[in-house]
């Protein structure tokens, strides 16, 4: 049936062992979306870093902070270890970790050079690269977030 | 009413010659998102393919009147290279039907350049196709998830 989940089990700032929700619901508030995914990272992931989806992982909803994986995914939203079930922010403002280069309006994707952290594309130059972010506040160190759903 | 419309008369693989939904509709099933469209075939009587991508439609690549409309069309030229999302029917002229806008899809034209995780653009595409960003001013509307199986993560507008 099309619509909207309503009701979510695993509240946005938890972690869970087991899958509380299901892989990919997307949780809505306000202008601020969330997406319900599994992290499978080594690193540990820190609440604030960007994470990436691992090879594939779009369509198992997998992620991970290691810069070495593959296309940005959103912004955790607590601290996290391997095989835990999380939501990450995707959609709307957000405060990130790391700080944050450029000025408002300037997009941002990830290279493989920084765990955790999303670059300036102007700064690599490099116009066939995902966009995943806007920078919204320098000062705050806030993103705009326009993660795939 | 504000909100999310939850019922829709129009299956999603069905098409029609009368408008059964609302132009513009949006509709939820899972990550994926479609849009409610009508079809026009353009100068050169592009017929709508499954699987193939669709772009807003713009008499010989002027304007921007079809995303208002919600009108679109499988002719490049007749688009301002703006796409729209990927058939999920096969839609002649002035037939409506659902394109899917957010989520995977599988095309049926092969992706003929890049690499997973590149972003995708309609300019400098075929008919029904697009293709690797080569500038700044190319607007993305896809990014290759499986470039060798011809699976996209859609990201069309709204």
């Amino acid at each position: 049936m099309p619509g909207f989940k309503q009701a979510f089990v695993q509240p946005l700032d938890q972690i869970s062992a087991t899958e509380l929700d299901h892989v990919g619901d997307i949780q809505w508030r306000g202008s601020r979306a969330y997406k319900y995914v599994k992290y499978v990272g080594q690193l540990p992931g820190v609440s604030g870093d960007c994470v990436r989806y691992t090879e594939g992982g779009y369509a198992t909803y997998e992620v991970d902070a290691d810069k070495n994986e593959g296309m940005a995914a959103g912004i955790l939203q607590t601290n996290c270890v391997d095989g835990d079930y999380i939501w990450i922010q995707i959609k709307g403002l957000a405060s990130v970790t790391w700080n944050l280069p450029g000025n408002p309006g300037d997009t941002l994707g990830v290279d493989v050079d920084t765990d955790g952290a999303m670059i300036l594309l102007s700064v690599v130059g490099d116009s066939d690269r995902q966009v995943a972010a806007y920078v919204a506040d320098i000062i705050s160190d806030v993103i705009t977030c326009d993660f795939p759903f | 009413m504000a909100g999310f419309k939850q019922v829709f008369l129009q299956a999603l693989s069905e098409i029609s010659t009368v408008e059964k939904d609302q132009l513009g509709d949006i509709r939820w099933e899972g990550n994926k998102v479609y849009k409610y469209v009508q079809f026009n075939d353009g100068a050169a009587n592009e017929a709508g393919v499954a699987g193939e991508v669709c772009y807003y439609y713009a008499p010989a690549g002027v304007g921007t009147t079809g995303y208002g409309l919600s009108l679109v069309t499988s002719d490049i030229s007749d688009s301002a290279e703006v796409g729209a999302g990927v058939l999920v029917a096969a839609l002649d002229n002035n037939e409506y039907g659902w394109i899917q806008i957010k989520g995977l899809a599988t095309l049926t034209l092969g992706l003929t350049d890049g690499v997973d995780g590149d972003p995708l653009t309609p300019t400098g595409s075929a008919n029904g196709t697009i293709g690797v960003i080569g500038a700044d001013t190319e607007v993305q509307c896809a990014i290759a998830f499986d470039q060798s199986a011809d699976i996209i993560i859609c990201d069309f507008p709204f």
